[in-house]
């Protein structure tokens, strides 16, 4: 059972059009989304959690298809997105309680646990905390009632370097379980690169590739080259160029690349920014 | 649904507790001066909670957080007309109870009769409570509380005109005798139903509504 599979997604709006989204997120693994503000990250993340209305495709989570009592996958998923919107007046000990109350399997200890950890305020309403605590708390309750699958939207995005560290293990320790999964969106690259098994581009509501991230670092690489080196590479080969003072740096599939020719070792984050280049 | 309960009870401790000091205080007024307006007070300013804490999960994105968590949009929708109904309840029961004691130091006879009376009129008001807030709630939950606040008030408007031009000193008169008889039980059927259909129009309408 893979924890999410998409097939065929689409979802079009006034100027901008989804799809067709395809990946699949086997149990056990992270997948990174990478794309652009306005790319179409959060819409796939919505699409998944039905808040918004598909208009083709198939969307299943944990085995289950989620138009069919999507309430009871719930339990199952943890979920953080871009902004986390609980009641302004709620304090922590206040949010324990009101999650008891939602989530069947809800503990209270791993709670307390993840806000010691993360040194989120205690005595603070919501509304009057910092950006990152917000994201802080919203994290520590999305992982505190035992979910199989996380959806992370841009979560790690306000959080300071060691916050940011911190959760990041917290995420790579809860995939040690081999039923857990999480689905990580973000254009905090580095941040992808370190933690994902799969990662997906995807760029004005088109995925570019989805692949795992460690074929991704043997598949492609960068040349740098000249003008007359370029000619004799095919366009298949490819995936972004860029011209410095220096000469040509290009982004190639290492598979279709004449004999003889070395390239240098190409970070995800490259990657992404070529191809998106190359794009537009 | 417990979380949602409890949600809310955290906001109306925070957001509603001078709302809820100044039902008390028309409440005891109303008694003292036994006068019918500040009962009615009362039961409007009640009947404004849950479009209070609707108001209070827009503005705090919950509506769409809400979305994320295993609780179904009927829950979401039925959660609210529950508060709704126990806080108007509670208050009817109240001025029900306060009616009681009054009628029965005011006179030596008839008590049940004039009571009876007395309440007819607390039912009255309720049910325009109910009625009204019922229609609110239908409209906040498919609208939104911006869109849904000025419909609300057209239909307001337009209703206080209509029920103006149909609804005189003598409506009572007019009314078949079974009708005038069992004043309170028609109210009761009628408010079940139109809470039905109003419940049911906001279920349907959240279900479709996209976040």
């Amino acid at each position: 059972m893979n924890a999410l599979e998409i097939k065929d997604l689409t979802k079009s709006y006034k100027n901008f059009q989804l799809g067709p989204v395809n990946l699949t997120l086997p149990c056990g693994c992270i997948m990174g989304l990478i794309g652009e503000n306005g790319a179409g990250k959060s819409t796939t993340i919505k699409l998944i959690l039905d808040m918004i209305e598909k208009e083709t495709g198939s969307i299943t989570i944990l085995g289950k298809n989620n138009q069919k009592e999507l309430h009871i996958t719930k339990e199952d998923i943890g979920v953080v997105l871009n902004e986390p919107g609980y009641p302004e007046c709620i304090r922590t000990e206040q949010l324990g309680k009101i999650m008891k109350y939602t989530y069947k399997q809800w503990d209270d200890k791993v709670f307390l646990e993840l806000v010691k950890k993360l040194k989120i305020p205690a005595d603070t309403d919501f509304k009057d905390l910092s950006s990152g605590n917000k994201m802080k708390l919203g994290i520590a309750a999305a992982m505190s009632h035992h979910p199989k699958l996380l959806i992370l939207d841009e979560a790690t995005n306000g959080l300071d370097p060691i916050a940011r560290e911190d959760v990041l293990d917290m995420l790579y320790e809860f995939t040690r379980d081999e039923t857990h999964s999480i689905l990580l969106s973000s254009h905090i690259v580095s941040d992808l690169e370190k933690l994902c098994d799969y990662i997906t581009f995807i760029h004005n509501g088109k995925i570019l590739l989805c692949e795992e991230k460690d074929r991704l670092l043997e598949q492609y690489g960068i040349l740098r080259c000249g003008e007359e080196e370029l000619k004799r590479l095919s366009k298949k080969a490819i995936k972004g160029k860029k011209s410095t003072p220096y000469g040509i740096e290009v982004v190639v599939d290492k598979d279709k690349l004449p004999m003889g020719m070395e390239t240098g070792v190409i970070s995800i984050e490259d990657l992404f920014i070529f191809m998106i280049k190359e794009e537009m | 649904m417990k979380g949602l309960f409890l949600k809310d009870w955290y906001l109306m401790k925070k957001y509603c507790r001078f709302l809820l000091l100044f039902v008390i205080c028309f409440l005891v007024a109303g008694f003292a001066k036994k006068d019918e307006f500040f009962l009615m007070y009362s039961m409007l300013m009640v009947s404004i909670i849950p479009v209070t804490l609707l108001a209070y999960d827009e503005k705090s994105k919950w509506n769409i957080y809400s979305q994320t968590m295993p609780y179904t949009r009927r829950q979401i929708v039925s959660e609210k007309y529950l508060i709704m109904l126990a806080l108007l309840g509670i208050v009817l029961v109240l001025i029900c109870i306060g009616q009681y004691f009054i009628t029965k130091t005011e006179l030596s006879s008839d008590i049940w009769y004039y009571y009876t009376l007395r309440i007819q009129t607390v039912v009255i008001i309720f049910s325009i409570c109910i009625i009204m807030s019922s229609i609110l709630l239908s409209v906040l939950f498919k609208f939104g509380i911006e869109t849904g606040r000025m419909i609300y008030y057209i239909v307001f408007i337009l209703t206080a005109i209509v029920a103006n031009s149909i609804v005189t000193p003598d409506t009572n008169e007019v009314l078949p005798e079974l009708i005038r008889k069992h004043m309170i039980l028609t109210v009761f059927v009628i408010d079940i139903l139109l809470i039905g259909i109003s419940w049911w129009i906001a279920v349907r309408s959240y279900e479709k509504r996209r976040f």
